[in-house]
């Protein structure tokens, strides 16, 4: 028989059937659902934060209005001391947009802050507020692409591949082609290439076509790039599954024995693994206590507090870029605050430390840990593509620091000289824009992750190959 | 004849190799569940207290203040773990801990414990309840998907319906025989349960727990009860061993692992709840401008200046024998109160109406339904955490009156510098948080306990109309 008309048999075989249209119908509308979600939850941020840009605006033309009418002379304009400024009234929001892939996933963005009114108050302050959200729904978590690809997905793979062998044994169709002049892996890898090719296009067609229809725009910087991982992702996941299936194939059993075995390793895989890794590295490691947090927080502020004009002092004493007099003005209230809350900050900062390293800990244990599932890998890889990881939320928030610093620095000098916020000072304000990572950060990432699934679909895979060769018609 | 079936039913499954091997991993992880839990519910229920305490200590001991300083310095409260928290977390690890109560303002519950977390253990948590939740009814389904499929394929359902059994008959004796095979791991595993439970000695209000974990278990019982009979109606409805165990994975899987997911996006899309900064936007706007817009703070504080001088016979507000700036103060609080009471209602009403769609939603998938039964009996679902919210929210109030009135009462309008005696503050109770009852619990699942019902008749019917026996 020839290669060219092998293929074509073996597709028409598969599409006579009414089995993988079926299938393939479940998938799209589930795609779909999912690529809907991931729209819904984008389109809501993005709304979200147009609304506090656009309020943001409006205050500072305000702001600015007022301060020309004072430069102006305007004895009626009264422009509020510089602490106060900072404080609140100045402050804008840093945001962090939803990134060019965010409709593919929700991922931890539905935990974490996408935007803070950063002012001169401590960071505990103005990150104190989440995103309202039903916990039922954060437990449960998000029906997106995401969830499509690392959980149903292979469920597709399995069921159109779980028989390839089994299934002509049953038939009793393998005695007739193992009687052809061609070698009866030819005919078993064709089979198999012709179904998971089938999967693959469907799947990959319909992630890219998702991207388009919620909106991804191809133009932005990194889209394709990210487009472009999502879909090598997708493939590196869907080959470890055929590899599994190939090597539970080889094992030459009948197919209700191999379709119980694929879905107890799809079970370990998605469902198993992943939830022992958290409950052992979150037992071993814990994750840092914010009630302590919180009570340290109180302490610290009363003691500081207690100390009053020592405290003060002290600040200033450590500080001579601050006041150069080493005094603070009589009735200077936001210098006093602020001397007071940042001797707070400074007492504070092993405690922040060891809840920072216990953190980081934990999720060193956890990234290596992944290893063993592939499924956490493929959805750390997803979530990080789109955009939806913790490494961008890492990102934004070291952005965060950094700012936050310059605008403490900005006022604080201004406070503490008592001196007045002008027209010209307002408008060299430090200001927040999220400097996106490079694409490069991001592949760099992703290819690592991918290569840690390749690991075991190249060993699995192979094993597999290799077995096939002695499949027999009677099975074993 | 019922009996001698479920008898040979049982003694094959004490002696199938697999069946006692899936019991006893089943066992050893409900048994590392119940105890890593109980390790974490008590020791976090111990931090809880003892920042409480803490917290309480700063409060009493803060000095001479101004009363307002006082109520501006405020008093930090910490959500207490519940008795059976152990059992399910639900979604302790996605609320707020905790909350600070201070004048002026009714703060939202912040440090959510699943910030905190790596991003893995969004994956699933390894609780008591996840294990009787998704992998009780994995083993029903690995147990039953045989008891007809298997005996027509080998050919013994012929043999049995020649010697004239009624299929009935061999239905209630396979569902009797397989329950109580089952029964056999579960009961030792549910005596362990509540034997952790008594050693953990944490029994709050005492019956109440008891109640609520006898309620549990029985919920627990009926959702196996359901997935047991479904199993069998499917394997007695399919040609063959293949397609029953398929129909009943694809079962599972959409149960366990989709519908949950399926179902909460669909909620939020029936029952949308605002932006954070919508939200603060929103509570902002109607105290400045009055909840229906026409009634400005400024208006507001008019007529409680008008309201004073009258009370107090006078004409002019320094003439006043008590502080009006505690008065307005009071005042505005309680406006503000009636917004917080309107936005907060609305959410957590919003929430509600999420959670009872989700609870319906049990009609396709019955895991749901018991999902949320479990977790309102563990006292870990939102309608507690909502109660905890009401409870400290009211305590805030009844503090920040007491400081307004005792300002308002022992000095006259102006008087900021003044400050209270330090022994003042031990003078307001401490804030005790009363857990709502079983009965009040139940109040919230009676969708899901509806739910229960319905497949509970939906099984006694699948077991009544076993269909004409189908040999081949």
């Amino acid at each position: 028989m020839k290669r060219r008309s092998l293929w074509r048999t073996e597709w028409r075989l598969l599409a006579a059937d009414r089995t993988p249209w079926l299938l393939l119908l479940i998938f799209g509308i589930v795609t779909a659902y999912g690529a809907w979600n991931g729209w819904q939850w984008a389109h809501f941020q993005r709304a979200t934060l147009t609304e506090i840009v656009d309020g943001d605006t409006m205050r500072m033309v305000r702001l600015d209005n007022l301060l020309q009418r004072r430069a102006q002379g305007d004895s009626t304009a009264v422009v509020p001391p510089a602490g106060a400024l900072g404080a609140s009234m100045a402050t804008t929001h840093a945001v962090l947009a939803p990134g060019p892939l965010a409709t593919l996933a929700v991922g931890a963005s539905d935990l974490f802050p996408y935007y803070a009114r950063v002012s001169i108050r401590s960071k505990q302050s103005f990150m104190a507020s989440d995103e309202i959200e039903n916990p039922h729904n954060l437990l449960a978590g998000r029906f997106d692409l995401a969830f499509v690809m690392v959980f149903i997905y292979p469920l597709l793979l399995l069921a159109l591949t779980y028989n390839v062998v089994s299934g002509e044994r049953d038939q009793g169709t393998m005695p007739l082609w193992m009687s052809q002049p061609i070698s009866p892996r030819r005919v078993l890898l064709t089979k198999l290439a012709v179904r998971v090719g089938f999967v693959l296009a469907i799947t990959l067609g319909l992630s890219i076509a998702m991207a388009i229809v919620t909106g991804v725009s191809l133009t932005a910087d990194g889209a394709v790039v990210r487009l472009a991982l999502w879909a090598l992702a997708v493939l590196a996941y869907g080959l470890f599954w055929i590899a599994i299936a190939v090597a539970v194939n080889a094992l030459g059993r009948s197919s209700a024995v191999n379709a119980v075995v694929l879905l107890g390793a799809w079970l370990l895989v998605v469902v198993v693994i992943p939830s022992t890794i958290a409950a052992v590295v979150t037992t071993v490691y814990p994750s840092p206590s914010r009630v302590a947090l919180t009570t340290a927080l109180r302490r610290a502020s009363d003691e500081a507090a207690a100390k009053g004009d020592t405290a003060v002092s002290q600040f200033l004493a450590e500080h001579p870029e601050m006041a150069q007099s080493g005094t603070l003005a009589a009735g200077n209230a936001w210098g006093r605050t602020i001397a007071l809350q940042e001797q707070t900050t400074a007492a504070l900062r092993p405690t922040f430390a060891a809840f920072d390293s216990a953190l980081v800990a934990q999720r060193t244990a956890a990234d290596r840990a992944r290893v063993l599932s592939p499924a956490i890998l493929l959805q750390d890889a997803l979530h990080d593509v789109a955009g939806r990881g913790i490494d961008r939320y890492r990102h934004y928030d070291a952005q965060l620091d950094a700012y936050h610093q310059a605008w403490q620095a900005f006022f604080f000098r201004r406070v503490f000289a008592d001196q007045a916020l002008t027209a010209a000072d307002f408008a060299a304000r430090p200001t927040f824009t999220y400097a996106e990572e490079s694409n490069g950060s991001v592949v760099r990432r992703v290819l690592t992750l991918l290569l840690l699934v390749l690991v075991p679909t190249v060993v699995i895979g192979a094993w597999g190959i290799g077995r096939l060769t002695r499949v027999s018609v009677h099975g074993s | 004849m019922i009996r001698r079936i479920a008898v040979k039913e049982m003694t094959e499954m004490f002696r199938d190799g697999r069946f006692r091997w899936a019991s006893a991993l089943l066992l050893g992880l409900m048994l590392v569940a119940l105890a890593t839990g109980a390790t974490n519910s008590r020791a976090l229920a111990r931090e809880h207290d003892a920042a409480q305490e803490t917290m309480r200590g700063f409060w009493v001991n803060q000095g001479a203040k101004n009363p307002h300083s006082a109520a501006h310095y405020g008093l930090w409260v910490f959500k207490p773990k519940m008795p059976l928290s152990f059992v399910d977390y639900g979604v302790d690890n996605y609320t707020g801990v905790t909350t600070w109560l201070e004048a002026h303002k009714q703060n939202e519950f912040t440090r959510r414990p699943a910030m905190d977390q790596a991003s893995v253990a969004r994956f699933g948590e390894w609780t008591a309840a996840a294990v009787l939740q998704l992998l009780v009814p994995l083993l029903i389904v690995m147990l039953a998907f045989p008891a007809f499929a298997g005996e027509r394929e080998t050919g013994t359902l012929r043999q049995l319906i020649a010697l004239g059994v009624p299929m009935r008959t061999l239905m209630m004796g396979k569902a009797i025989g397989l329950a109580s095979a089952l029964a056999a791991v579960l009961v030792p595993a549910t005596i362990l349960g509540v034997g952790t439970l008594a050693i953990g000695a944490n029994f709050g209000r005492g019956t109440d727990d008891v109640l609520r974990f006898a309620a549990m278990i029985g919920a627990y019982l009926l959702y196996f009860t359901v997935v047991l009979v479904i199993a069998l109606a499917v394997s007695a409805r399919t040609t063959g061993v293949r397609i029953a165990l398929l129909t009943l994975l694809a079962f599972w899987t959409v149960n366990s692992l989709v519908a949950p997911r399926a179902v909460a996006d669909l909620a939020r899309r029936a029952y949308p709840t605002p932006s954070s900064f919508a939200f603060q936007a929103g509570v902002q706007r109607d105290t400045e401008r009055g909840l229906d817009g026409h009634n400005p703070a400024d208006a507001r504080r008019k007529a409680v200046e008008e309201q004073a001088l009258r009370e107090y016979r006078t004409i002019s507000l320094d003439a006043l024998p008590v502080n009006f700036d505690a008065i307005a103060m009071q005042a505005s609080e309680e406006y503000a109160n009636t917004v917080f009471d309107k936005h907060f209602g609305d959410l957590y009403d919003q929430y509600r109406a999420q959670n009872t769609l989700t609870q319906w939603s049990g009609l396709v998938s019955p895991l749901l339904a018991v999902r949320s039964l479990s977790m309102g009996l563990a006292g870990t679902d939102i309608e507690q955490h909502r109660d905890f919210a009401v409870q400290a929210e009211l305590y805030r109030r009844g503090l920040i009156k007491w400081t307004n009135n005792y300002f308002r009462d022992n000095t006259r309008t102006g008087e900021w510098d003044w400050k209270a005696p330090p022994e003042l503050w031990a003078k307001y109770q401490s804030f005790v948080y009363d857990a709502p009852d079983m009965t009040q619990t139940l109040r919230h699942q009676g969708a899901a306990l509806s739910v229960l019902a319905i497949w509970l008749l939906v099984a006694l019917g699948l077991l009544w109309s076993t269909p004409a026996p189908r040999v081949a």
